[in-house]
């Protein structure tokens, strides 16, 4: 997966938990839960669909490296170099 | 709805006040006045009106509720952020004296209702949370809670009461965790609770979280049919319980 790839699935996995949030609009360095509706919940859904689709484990310790779709590209990035991306919102 | 003398901090002298109302019932936008330039600009980066509104209304209802218990306009708090994120009473702000620089709040809201919780007790955290939410819960569930809340869980065969029940365990977890001020950093399945009618709630720790149960007290109950709220209040090691009062809030008052 490209790092364009990786905001496509992390916006996907958005779409799929929250299908009212506007994902197009999101700017890449702005928090998440500063531009949609995104709580707690949401977020663990986020981290546990991301072990479901593509096998990758997010410790707790590590969730604040989610905050924002940058820091989803810099996390997941290598996590995520040999994945292939898989859309939820549109299987 | 309930209305409040002004500049009374005695009033929460061994209590915890929370105040609830819908975006709607707490005049929406309208709040808009009350906020600082930074909060106008939070609320401005949403990209949806509904979270914009919601946003709005809460954070006018955290300056209207502090406003009850100190001689300090609501535009005029300032509030300092702690290292997760947790937004605290700003000691710096104008008009307080040694009894209401200790007044502390928490801040929680969901779909249809917001929350705010005033304590001169530091460690205060509050959430609510709307029933009906699309989440699969049975997965976090599973994934997230302690065993012997799943055990309890599973045997709930009747949706409804499984969703009440998950989420007094849900609501109970979060507002432990923002009392602590930790944000979920630590893990959901270290602490489990056990709530059943008519008898205090009773949490259980994991070693790993360093912590005494005899520290806390925790209140849960449904708002309405379609929320769940909790309060835990960290009073400290076999003190006494607090009174945790609840009333409505609207638009004119806290």
């Amino acid at each position: 997966m490209t790092p364009e790839e990786v905001v496509v699935a992390i916006k996907d996995i958005i779409q799929t938990i929250a299908p009212d949030e506007e994902v197009d609009g999101l700017d890449m360095n702005e928090r998440l839960r500063d531009q949609i509706e995104l709580d707690s919940m949401d977020f663990l859904d986020i981290v546990m669909e991301l072990r479901k689709l593509y096998g990758v484990q997010v410790p707790e310790e590590d969730y604040k490296e989610l905050g924002t779709l940058q820091g989803c590209v810099d996390y997941l990035g290598p996590k995520l170099a040999d994945k292939e991306l898989h859309c939820a919102s549109r299987a | 709805m309930n209305d409040l003398p002004e500049g009374n901090p005695a009033r929460l002298e061994r209590a915890v006040e929370v105040w609830l109302g819908s975006p709607e019932a707490l005049g929406g936008l309208a709040g808009r006045d009350l906020l600082d330039d930074a909060e106008r600009a939070r609320a401005d980066r949403f990209l949806r009106p509904e979270p914009q509104v919601t946003y709005t209304s809460a954070h006018a209802l955290v300056r209207r509720a502090l406003s009850a218990y100190a001689p300090v306009e609501p535009r005029q708090w300032r509030f300092s952020v702690g290292e997760h994120g947790r937004p605290d009473v700003d000691p710096r702000t104008p008009g307080l004296d040694a009894d209401t620089r200790r007044l502390a709040f928490n801040l929680s809201h969901t779909r249809g209702l917001v929350a705010v919780a005033v304590s001169t007790v530091p460690a205060i955290g509050v959430d609510v949370e709307w029933i009906g939410r699309k989440n699969d819960l049975r997965r976090l569930a599973a994934a997230k809670f302690a065993p012997a809340e799943r055990g309890r869980l599973e045997r709930e065969v009747d949706e409804q009461a499984f969703r009440r029940r998950f989420f007094r365990y849900w609501t109970l977890k979060e507002s432990y965790l923002k009392a602590r001020g930790t944000g979920i950093t630590l893990p959901l399945d270290a602490f489990a609770f056990q709530v059943e009618c008519g008898a205090p709630v009773d949490v259980a720790f994991d070693a790993v979280l360093g912590d005494d149960p005899s520290a806390w007290q925790f209140e849960v109950s449904d708002v309405g049919t379609e929320h769940a709220l909790a309060v835990a209040v960290g009073r400290g090691v076999d003190a006494p319980d607090l009174a945790v009062r609840i009333f409505t809030a609207g638009v004119g008052r806290p």
